[in-house]
């Protein structure tokens, strides 16, 4: 058999802002080779000539559906630097908006891997319940996607009134769609063939490779930022790292849906436990913090993300080096894709949740 | 579950690193964070010792910074660790410093594969050669780019 | 063309405007929104835009989500070009108007009129999915009107 090589482009239902060249033989992939850089904005440099402050929005943008996610590291390497610290308010209420991100990613994630493997119910259903956790989110950011919100020292704003009884309210709503989810898809017996035993990462191959995030738990390895770092309040949560040591696009599966389980307890646990206080504190707006460098890690909806930044004591950073997950995850398609179905490549390229634009920055 | 206060771990194993190699520089800068400086010649016996030794088996990113009143360039590795759940918490820092006119330091893919996107991508944005790597292809900037590097500070934004 | 004015011009811009069918062209974050926009909440079909997942020959609207770079701007003029006429251009975000939030970058185009002949611009970092529903509405009566 001679082989061919596909360009599964840019423009493709069955792929992002992002090209893989793939080499078949037959129905074989016999390699897989990505191309990024189709979104590759620049923002490593341009935050280079902007303030502190100013780089948020711009920080932000990378992962759009999780967008606390990419900017906490930010903030609290700045915090660092600057030698600030939030107020504990502030810090409950980051967490909170945090895992409220962290259960809108992922039931993104839910939503266009129905679209993949071609289950157009299982699009139409998290992407509804997505928008409950959404209007969450505006109640109190004000915004439905890009919020600006977290800021060295705090956050910007105060919960609103009644903000308790809502967030509980969609929690337990949430909790019941989980179970529906299962029964419809995660059960169903169409996604278990195509899923088990696809795209299998072993534990070493894992480890050796460096994947972060859901890929990683899914390879039996339980590491997570939370519980590493242990930044702001979440040492104070109880809350599980679910791990499952298959491997395959199925325990990926399971992991992200173990994930949203777990960050509904987060965010039970700190609106019991929220204390009275300030939510920001004062600090002059244009930042100069010393001279040095300070490495942060946050754990993300896709994975660790890191943020290297290194002041020469003037307004604007010299040196800021995102170190994003869905970078590090790269390498698994090379991996991955070699020796599997052809009609397997949607199933294993959604199942790492790689994000184009957070690779690219 | 830890047998040695984080603090002192650290401090053991800066201890255990100087002892074998003299010639480079440790700082502890704060909380779960080790810095070493070394020098290029020496960086695939360091990360050998670290990988196998002290147990760090990946790499998280590497950094690449120009400094043009220095006449360097300053790349830094970033390593983790994942299977020795002691040392999770860490992240040790390796920085080598090159000359800004020719960049030239042994790659790290044969010791860490996870470390070779990170060293292409610094390869474009910073023009560091990485000798023995793989694939030194554009990653990210478009495949006609013939201008500087862009993270170089020669490079400057256009209207800034 | 068959007839250029009069009351089969009406019906064939009739039946173009409300079967708008996009390509689906993932250009940059405002991605997002265009997904939520087809979700149950905002429900774009119901103005006939379907996301008909199958090839690019058989779509008339491209919707430009966000930021377009370099890299990206020879392929989004081949897929425009392959598109069928008649063909239809929304500008959404920011970015796609005048390069938005990354005007200063050394990879980002400064809007994508450059490019290609726009209809309807949305503003927005995201645009709201109403706002880009109502941008559909405005091109449907530009449409009737043509």
């Amino acid at each position: 058999m001679s082989e061919l090589t596909l360009s599964v482009g840019p423009q493709h239902p069955g792929s992002g802002h992002f090209r893989l060249i793939i080499c078949v033989d037959g129905d074989t992939i016999t390699k897989a080779t990505p191309d990024p850089g189709y979104v590759h904005r620049g923002i490593e440099k341009q935050a280079e000539y902007r303030e502190y402050l100013h780089s948020i929005p711009l920080l932000e943008r990378p992962v759009i559906s999780d967008s606390n996610g990419s900017v906490y590291a930010y903030v609290l390497a700045v915090e660092r630097l600057a030698g600030l610290k939030a107020p504990e308010r502030a810090q409950y209420i980051r967490v909170l908006m945090a895992e409220l991100n962290r259960i809108m990613s992922h039931l993104y994630w839910l939503a266009i891997y129905g679209i993949f493997l071609g289950h157009s119910t299982m699009f139409m259903w998290p992407f509804g319940d997505r928008e409950v956790v959404i209007d969450l989110a505006q109640r109190v950011m004000g915004a439905r996607l890009t919020y600006s919100f977290f800021v060295p020292g705090g956050v910007r704003n105060d919960l609103p009134h009644g903000f308790k009884d809502e967030a509980l309210r969609a929690t337990e709503f949430l909790e019941k769609r989980l179970h529906e989810y299962d029964a419809i898809f995660f059960k169903n017996p169409i996604f278990v063939e195509r899923t088990r035993g696809v795209g299998i990462l072993r534990h070493d191959d894992a480890i050796r490779l460096g994947v972060v995030g859901p890929t990683l738990r899914g390879s039996g390895v339980n590491a997570d930022a939370r519980k590493d770092e242990a930044y702001d309040v979440y040492d104070t949560f109880k809350f599980d790292v679910p791990a499952f040591p298959d491997g395959d696009c199925y325990s990926r599966a399971l992991v992200r849906l173990e994930e949203i389980k777990q960050s509904i307890r987060i965010v039970r646990q700190a609106l019991e436990s929220i204390p009275e206080g300030p939510f920001r504190i004062r600090h002059p707006s244009v930042l100069k913090p010393p001279q040095g460098s300070v490495y942060s890690r946050t754990e993300a909806a896709r994975g660790a993300y890191a943020y290297f930044i290194r002041s020469e004591g003037g307004k604007t950073p010299y040196r800021l080096k995102i170190s994003s997950p869905s970078f590090r995850n790269l390498l698994a398609f090379q991996f991955l894709m070699k020796g599997s179905h052809l009609a397997d490549m949607p199933t294993i390229y959604w199942s790492l949740d790689y994000w184009p634009l957070e690779a690219d920055r | 579950m830890y047998e040695l206060s984080p603090v002192i771990e650290d401090e053991e194993i800066a201890r255990r690193v100087a002892e074998q190699f003299p010639e480079i520089r440790i700082e502890i800068s704060a909380l779960n964070r080790i810095n070493l400086e070394a020098p290029h010649y020496c960086l695939p016996q360091l990360a050998a010792y670290l990988r196998d030794i002290e147990g760090f088996d990946h790499v998280a990113s590497v950094t690449g910074i120009d400094y043009p009143d220095r006449n360097l360039v300053k790349v830094t590795y970033h390593l983790g660790a994942y299977a020795k759940l002691t040392i999770r918490r860490l992240v040790l820092s390796v920085s080598v410093d090159l000359p800004r006119q020719d960049a030239m330091t042994p790659s790290l893919v044969s010791i860490w594969p996870s470390a070779e996107y990170h060293e292409r991508e610094t390869h474009e944005m910073v023009g560091v050669m990485f000798e023995g790597h793989p694939n030194s292809n554009l990653l990210l900037l478009p495949e006609d780019w013939i201008d500087l590097p862009p993270l170089r500070k020669d490079f400057k934004l256009r209207g800034r | 063309m068959v007839a250029e004015k009069g009351p089969l011009r009406y019906v064939i811009n009739w039946a173009a405007l409300y079967s708008l069918w996009p390509v689906h062209l993932m250009t940059a974050c405002c991605g997002a929104e265009v997904g939520a926009v087809t979700d149950p909440r905002f429900d774009v079909e119901r103005f006939g835009v379907l996301q008909a997942f199958g090839s690019l020959r058989q779509c008339d609207l491209l919707i430009v989500e966000g930021t377009v770079t370099r890299k990206m701007a020879p392929r989004l003029k081949r897929v425009y070009d392959q598109m069928p006429e008649p063909k239809y251009v929304i500008a959404m975000g920011a970015c796609a108007i005048t390069g938005g939030l990354f005007f200063d970058s050394y990879n980002v185009l400064p809007g994508i009129d450059t490019v290609l002949p726009v209809d309807v611009y949305v503003p927005g970092c995201p645009p709201r999915p109403e706002a880009l529903i109502q941008a559909i509405i405005m091109l449907q009566e530009k449409i009737r009107r043509s």
